[in-house]
């Protein structure tokens, strides 16, 4: 399997800034993306992907290729510090600022989009967190449910049945807001 | 159907998430961290590289501290070559001869 990071995480290892640089640019974003969804803080979210690449660096000079790509590395070493980051958040009371919306019909049909979207938010919020992040993966970052499962470090039938819990509970927590994201 | 239904409606429910972009300078700090990491660990990984290509830092180190281990325990376990033949001058032992004992012989 090629891996067109390897030989960037080599010569970044070797003290290639522009290959570190290239490797940022290619993957911080999307890493960040996640973060921020499982998270819910940016400052947070930039911890851990700092955290990622930190450690991504202080392997890079003696990296393998392995069994696993650079990415989903990537992915799954940022995925464990926001399941850390959770972990250690779960004794402080939940933002009230993100309270669901009543799932009784009527108040949602007052919802904007950007409301609606901190309704998501905050529906995603509630999800174990492995189930928001199979969610996150396969629907948000748009990976494929193979690639989801070596992120997760889980079978692709375990992925599937975590992500089939995951969209339940997710559409069970917004139903007030059914009728605004297109279903009657 | 009723995982395609849900399926569907995660689909739709996620694409009114905006995109969550990393605020500005974020790449920025990313390779000062990486400029911070090369300057501390860059010569000894590098020394380490160069000793045992491939292995972790501490690796070399170990096998260093080991090999060093291994000889002092050596050294102290056998006994000393000299001290094996029955003679010899050490400074651990008193001399077995004095001035008076060389003068005395030399009279004779």
């Amino acid at each position: 399997m090629h891996d067109p990071d390897t030989e960037l995480v080599a010569r970044a290892g070797r003290g290639d800034r522009a290959a570190a640089a290239t490797l940022v640019a290619r993957h911080s974003a999307r890493l960040h993306g996640l973060a921020r969804r499982m998270l819910g803080s940016e400052a947070d979210a930039e911890d851990v992907v700092q955290e990622a690449f930190v450690k991504l660096w202080t392997h890079a000079a003696r990296w393998r290729p392995g069994a696993a790509k650079i990415e989903t590395w990537l992915y799954r070493v940022t995925l464990n510090a926001c399941y850390d980051r959770l972990r250690r958040k779960r004794a402080v009371p939940l933002d009230e600022a993100l309270e669901l919306p009543d799932a009784a019909p009527g108040p949602d049909h007052g919802l904007d989009a950007p409301a609606l979207a901190a309704a998501v938010a905050a529906a995603l919020d509630e999800l174990p967190e492995r189930q928001r992040a199979a969610i996150l993966l396969c629907h948000y970052d748009e990976r494929g449910n193979v690639e989801a499962a070596e992120i997760l470090g889980l079978s692709v039938e375990a992925t599937e049945s975590l992500l089939a819990r995951g969209r339940r509970n997710l559409r069970a927590r917004l139903a007030g807001v059914r009728g605004l994201l297109g279903e009657v | 159907m009723q995982d395609m239904d849900d399926r569907d409606f995660a689909a739709r429910a996620l694409a009114r998430l905006g995109a969550a972009p990393p605020p500005p300078g974020s790449e920025r700090r990313l390779l000062d961290a990486y400029a911070a990491r090369m300057r501390r660990g860059g010569r000894l990984a590098r020394l380490a590289e160069l000793v045992w290509p491939g292995m972790p830092a501490w690796a070399p180190g170990a096998a260093f501290a080991m090999a060093l281990l291994l000889g002092i325990g050596v050294g102290m376990a056998l006994p000393d070559p000299a001290m094996a033949e029955g003679g010899g001058f050490s400074l651990a032992r008193p001399p077995s001869f004095s001035i008076e004992s060389l003068l005395a012989e030399e009279s004779r």
